[in-house]
């Protein structure tokens, strides 16, 4: 069971990964023709578009990088903090590709921003000419992975904070005088840091490599790197230098990692020797105040984004440079339903069997865990958030492709499972691994069996953590893209796939439509995955109202 | 009547190969309580642990468990039959009070099922609280729910691990007297170190003795 | 025991239906009555470009009739680009998958047919057996699709020509050729065009290159034929001269570009651009209409032509459902849903067919379709011939060393 287990989940990597080497290396002349390596280093796009991941891809973890820990100085203990960590979630439930069309609609020289103050501020009675969006140095796509992979860093952060015993510190720290932004940057980050570096890698992988929201946000002339690659994998004479790309992509990820790997040794140096210098430091009122600014700013433009999404798809005219649309229908609902049931249907139906059979899995994994009949292997959980996903599913498709899989819906929630079950699977190992085992114990004892004990007592123990990590699940295949691209063969299309290949042909408005139905559903799996606790607990609680008033006893 | 518990021979050892216990054997007779005493971390938990089958898998243990003729060190745990009761009273949180009692009963009819359960109820003074949810139930409540849930799944035998250190002073005396008269029928094995909680009549095992560590030949441990 | 063993296959092959062999009957030139009798209960998988609405609306149409009339169900495949498919159908042919394919029809022309032709990835002549095709337009674009002969191997559907749209509002003499525009944009003048090989992008820089052979005789001959045959950068070097004067001047200054000739028109009505492209000569009224452009534009072409062509839909040569395949060409091709088509709240594209040869009820259809002043007025501007399909790709690949990096 356990080398099933593991079998099933590191089959598509090994073999996706051979997938892609063979072709480049001039195997498998069937499906891909020629050498990989020397087309691809000759393509005059190459070098462009290399320098352009890697500088998309660099400038944004350390955006997100410096703006989670900015949040977590200047917000962290003020009446804002509520505020954004209960907007984490949200936000992280939002899939990329409708954040990247809200932003679109925000910040473009006609969007939402400029209508706001234009004319009357501006005096711009056209929208203005100095820059477009997307833009050609990248920068739209880096505010759009900031927006969404921040919140990722910052959930990851918060998460630790506990175990950092934060609180505490800062009052030592403080007490001997030293600043908060010192406390912070002596105290607590150097413990902090180890712990979400695993999250901040998989952040860096995913900004270098990213295909969807490049789609979106990114320059198109040269493309990113990942997109280029996209462009050629479908073309059989050019498949195996996309195949040889997609292998330069994932070694490009992994010298980023051993960069980051200095830099980070570099920085723990210097901040040893200037730990030393026992210097307190200043108050930081200002620095404060501009830290705050820029996380609202960050909630804000999300929010705004969304609040576009909605405003849009329920707007029949609305022209530069109005503020707000003159004419509102319902029409981009109602007449184009059947544009928009048939990807939601299918994403639905893909998102709840592959959260289904993740958890199941993820729950059969830690069953076997907890009993020592499976080893603890966290790391290998994570493989597939580290290796680009191009570089992974040029080779999986091929291989899909040979075997003739492509097109099934099967192949498609495997290859999503793939990619929900490392989330799953690590946030349940948390709660699994925290469970007092004394309620089984107490349940056996009472003369319940194994699989008595696993559905009446464990399950619904953990019924809060199974329904997050569920949610996530949802939210993750409701986000993929390229999955659902490269091994649906066209035959399932998701509103990740129709809202990425329809976009700027297909009507703003429906776009809009389209944005807001796959924002809408994992977060209403969140929602409920909230809710449905409650619900459950309540029942048991109605009765106490119903049958007993009284109140709760010492 | 049920039958006598029966430990022969019983060695625990840590993972380290320190010593807890080693040869102690004892009996215990259906309605005779033996109280086993000892200071803290002599080990006295781990006994009750290994009796019930849940202790951790790198305790090394070695001894028989007998109930009357039947040897039952291999049964897996729910097959053993020794009801078990923890200073914690694990009450589960997503049940009514009568879904916990009725989650220990084996067999029987609907009908009987829940007869039992209310029956049970009034036994404790706990009538009507059939639907209520444990958290809202006070300590007293808890102690009791937790100790006619053991009942009612039928042990042939009685582990009780600290059950009253949890109480306040005034409940204790309460639930003590509560329990014995609950258990009158059974062998029952306590667990305490207050001698207040032991009753008169009850047989005193004291361990917590200095034994030889265990020669760990495995070359796994140490 | 001997039941068991012929039993055993028979379930094997009920239960692999959805993946295993298939033996159809129909041939392209099969009797009419065979193919709607085969097709009945058929699944067609169209893969057709779904970066419009209008059209995925239309084929939502197309898809209840086909249900209601002839059992047929339609599969919407959107692709972003065609020649992926065209791609995917290459990797098919050399893993030898020549049964059971993915797709059962497609939308099609140029260099995407000219390369399905090469490599033998069509099925056959149907086109030409299909009842309706007796009302199709007797002309060239319909025969021979950019200079490549079509010989019944794809069906045609619908009739395009580059036309620019324009807010008569903001600019009231928009530019009618290639010089003026580039007077237009030095003038400040906001434009941009898609990056090629964006279908749009191609066309326009095709339109200029033709526009600026057009006095060199021995160039004009030159786009007519393959272009290895032609000197491809005498010819193309007016056209890269003057793309360098213009590219400064473009929204984005010839660094980021529209994906699509729907995205020019989304910039024309946010005000980013003061001129769109489109292929369809009616998309304006359309548009108007739909509430997606201002009813002061206006459509127009350059005044010595612009580009048309016709665009078809084929058969693969493995394709799954060929006789439903069949039926849909020829249901595409009917009077009700070319008249359709062409209707400016539908569509609003031109037909393939001849209407003359219609009876008086279905010419009817077609007179009654009222495209309003936006579209481009019947009978304004000469279409010109698209350049031999070998042009696109060279001429594509030029522009992204040039432009692209």
């Amino acid at each position: 069971m356990v080398w099933l287990l593991a079998g099933l989940f590191l089959f598509p990597i090994i073999l996706g990964l051979a997938g892609t080497v063979l072709p480049s290396i001039g195997w498998l002349p069937t499906i891909a023709t020629g050498q990989g390596f020397s087309v691809i280093l000759s393509d005059p796009r190459w070098l462009p578009a290399v320098a352009l991941s890697l500088q998309t891809g660099i400038i944004a973890t350390v955006l997100v990088l410096a703006l989670t820990l900015l949040s977590l100085i200047c917000v962290h203990d003020t009446r804002l903090w509520q505020w954004v960590s209960a907007s984490l979630p949200p936000m992280l439930a939002v899939p990329h590709a409708a954040i990247a069309v809200g932003l679109l609609f925000l910040i473009s020289p006609s969007g939402a921003l400029v209508r706001l103050v234009s004319p009357e501020l501006t005096g711009w009675a056209r929208p203005p000419t100095q820059w477009v969006v997307p833009d050609a140095n990248g920068w739209s796509l880096i505010i759009g992975l900031v927006i969404k992979e921040t919140p990722f860093l910052l959930l990851a952060a918060v998460s630790q904070l506990q175990a950092l015993n934060v609180d505490a510190s800062l009052r030592i720290g403080r007490t001997l005088g030293y600043s908060p932004a010192r406390c912070w940057s002596r105290l607590i980050l150097p413990r902090l840091y180890p712990r979400i570096r695993l999250t901040l890698l998989i952040i860096l992988a995913f900004n270098l490599t990213v295909v969807d929201m490049a789609l979106l946000l990114g320059p198109g002339n040269p493309p990113t790197l990942s997109v280029l690659l996209m462009a050629l994998v479908n073309d059989p004479d050019s498949r195996a230098a996309a195949s040889a790309g997609a292998l330069l992509l994932a070694g490009l990820v992994a010298l980023c990692f051993a960069l980051m790997y200095l830099l980070e040794r570099w920085i723990a140096g210097v901040a040893a020797r200037r730990r030393r210098s026992g210097a307190r430091g200043q108050g930081f009122g200002v620095f404060r105040t501009l830290g705050q600014g820029v996380v609202l700013g960050l909630l804000l433009s999300c929010a705004a984004s969304l609040v576009l999404l909605l405003m849009w798809s329920f707007t029949r005219r609305w022209r530069f440079p109005d503020a707000w649309p003159s004419e509102w229908t319902l029409q981009n609902w109602t007449s184009r339903a059947d544009v928009l049931i048939d990807p939601a249907v299918t994403t639905l139906s893909i998102a709840l069997t592959v959260a289904l059979v993740s958890l199941v899995s993820a729950i059969m994994w830690l069953e076997l865990e907890r009993r020592a009949l499976a080893p603890r292997i966290d790391g290998m959980w994570f493989l597939p958030l580290l290796i680009p996903q191009v570089s992974l599913l040029f080779g999986w498709q091929a291989v899909a492709l040979w075997f003739g899989w492509d097109g099934h819906w099967w192949t498609v929630v495997y290859t999503h499972w793939l990619y929900t079950l490392p989330y799953v699977i690590l946030i349940l190992a948390v709660a699994w691994r925290e469970l007092d085992p004394g309620w089984g114990h107490a349940a056996q004892v009472l003369g319940a069996g194994y699989w008595r004990v696993l559905w009446k007592i464990r399950l619904p123990l953990l019924l809060r953590p199974l329904c997050q990590a569920a949610a996530v699940a949802v939210a993750v295949s409701v986000a993929q893209y390229l999955p659902t691209l490269l091994l649906g063969a066209g035959r399932h299309q998701t509103l990740a796939t129709e809202l990425v290949t329809s976009f700027g042909g297909v009507d703003r408005r429906v776009i809009a439509a389209l944005a807001v139905l796959q924002s809408l559903l994992p977060l209403l799996a969140f929602v409920m995955a909230l809710l449905y606790p409650r619900w459950r607990m309540s029942r048991v609680q109605q009765h106490v109202k119903s049958i007993n008033p009284q109140p709760v006893l010492p | 009547m049920q039958d006598e518990l029966r430990i022969e021979n019983l060695g625990l050892h840590l993972p380290t190969g320190q010593c807890l216990v080693q040869g102690l054997s004892f009996s215990i007779k259906a309605g005779q309580v033996l109280a086993l005493m000892g200071p803290s971390g002599s080990g006295k938990s781990s006994i009750l642990s290994w009796l019930t089958g849940t202790a951790d898998a790198r305790l090394h243990a070695r001894g028989d468990i007998w109930l009357g003729s039947q040897q039952i060190n291999n049964l897996p745990t729910e097959k053993r039959r020794l009801g078990l009761m923890l200073q914690q009273d694990y009450l589960f949180p997503h049940m009514s009070v009568g879904d916990n009692l009725h989650f220990g009963l084996r067999g029987g009819t609907r009908q009987s099922r829940n007869q039992r359960v209310s029956q049970s109820l009034i036994d404790a003074g706990l009538a009507g609280m059939e639907h209520r949810d444990p958290a809202t139930l006070s300590g007293g409540q808890r102690a009791r729910v937790s100790l006619i849930r053991t009942l009612l799944s039928d042990p042939c035998a009685l582990l009780l691990d600290e059950p009253f250190s949890g109480l306040d002073t005034a409940l204790r005396e309460q639930i003590r007297r509560f329990t014995w008269t609950a258990a009158q029928n059974l062998p029952v094995l306590l667990v305490t170190h207050d001698l207040a909680d032991v009753p008169a009549e009850a047989e005193i095992v004291t361990i917590g003795e200095p034994c030889s560590e265990l020669d760990l030949t495995e070359p796994q441990v140490q | 025991m001997p039941t068991y063993r012929r039993f055993i296959p028979v379930l094997f092959s009920a239960l692999l239906s959805s993946v295993a062999t298939h033996t159809y009957a129909v041939e392209p030139d099969s009797d009419w009555d065979t193919v709607l009798e085969e097709a009945r209960g058929q699944t067609v998988y169209f893969n057709a470009w779904g970066g419009s609405d209008r059209i995925n609306n239309y084929l939502a149409w197309v898809a209840k009739e086909l249900d209601t009339r002839h059992g047929v169900t339609l599969e919407h495949v959107k692709v972003g680009d065609i020649a992926e498919v065209v791609g995917q159908l290459e990797a098919a042919k050399l893993v030898g998958r020549n049964e059971d394919g993915n797709v059962d029809l497609m939308w099609i022309n140029g260099e995407n047919f000219a390369a399905m032709k090469r490599n033998e990835l069509t099925w056959g002549p149907f086109a030409t057996h299909l009842p309706n095709s007796r009302y199709v337009k007797d002309s060239p674009s319909i025969k021979a699709d950019f200079s490549v002969s079509v010989d019944g191997l794809e069906s045609p559907w619908g009739g395009a020509q580059l036309v620019f749209i324009h807010d008569s509002a903001a600019v009231a003499s928009p530019p009618r050729s290639a010089d003026a525009l580039l007077e237009f944009v030095r003038g400040d003048g906001r434009f941009s065009y898609p990056a090629p090989p964006a279908f749009h992008g191609t066309t326009f820089i095709k339109q200029l290159l033709i526009e600026l052979s057009a006095e060199s005789a021995s160039s004009t001959q030159a786009l007519s034929e393959p272009v290895e045959k032609a000197d491809f950068n005498a010819i193309t070097e007016p056209l890269w001269r003057y793309l360098d004067a213009l590219h400064p001047l473009l929204r984005g200054a010839g660094k980021s570009w529209p994906t699509s000739g729907e995205m020019t028109r989304q910039l024309l009505d946010d005000g980013e651009v003061d001129i769109a492209l489109s292929f369809n000569p009616n998309e304006a009224s359309a548009a108007v209409r739909g509430g997606q452009l201002p009813d002061t534009v206006r459509t127009y072409v350059f005044d010595n032509g612009t580009i048309g062509n016709t665009h078809f839909v084929t058969i693969p040569w493995n394709a799954t459902a060929k006789a439903a395949a069949m039926v849909m060409s020829d249901f595409l091709l009917s009077p009700e849903a070319q008249a359709r088509k062409a209707d400016p709240e539908i569509w609003g594209e031109p037909t393939v067919l001849d209407v003359a040869l219609l009876d008086e009820a279905d010419q009817a259809r077609f007179n009654d379709v009222d495209l309003g002043v936006w579209a481009l007025p019947i009978g304004t501007g000469s279409v010109l011939p698209e350049p031999h399909a070998s042009w696109t790709v060279a001429l594509e690949n030029a522009w992204i060393e040039r432009y692209g990096q």
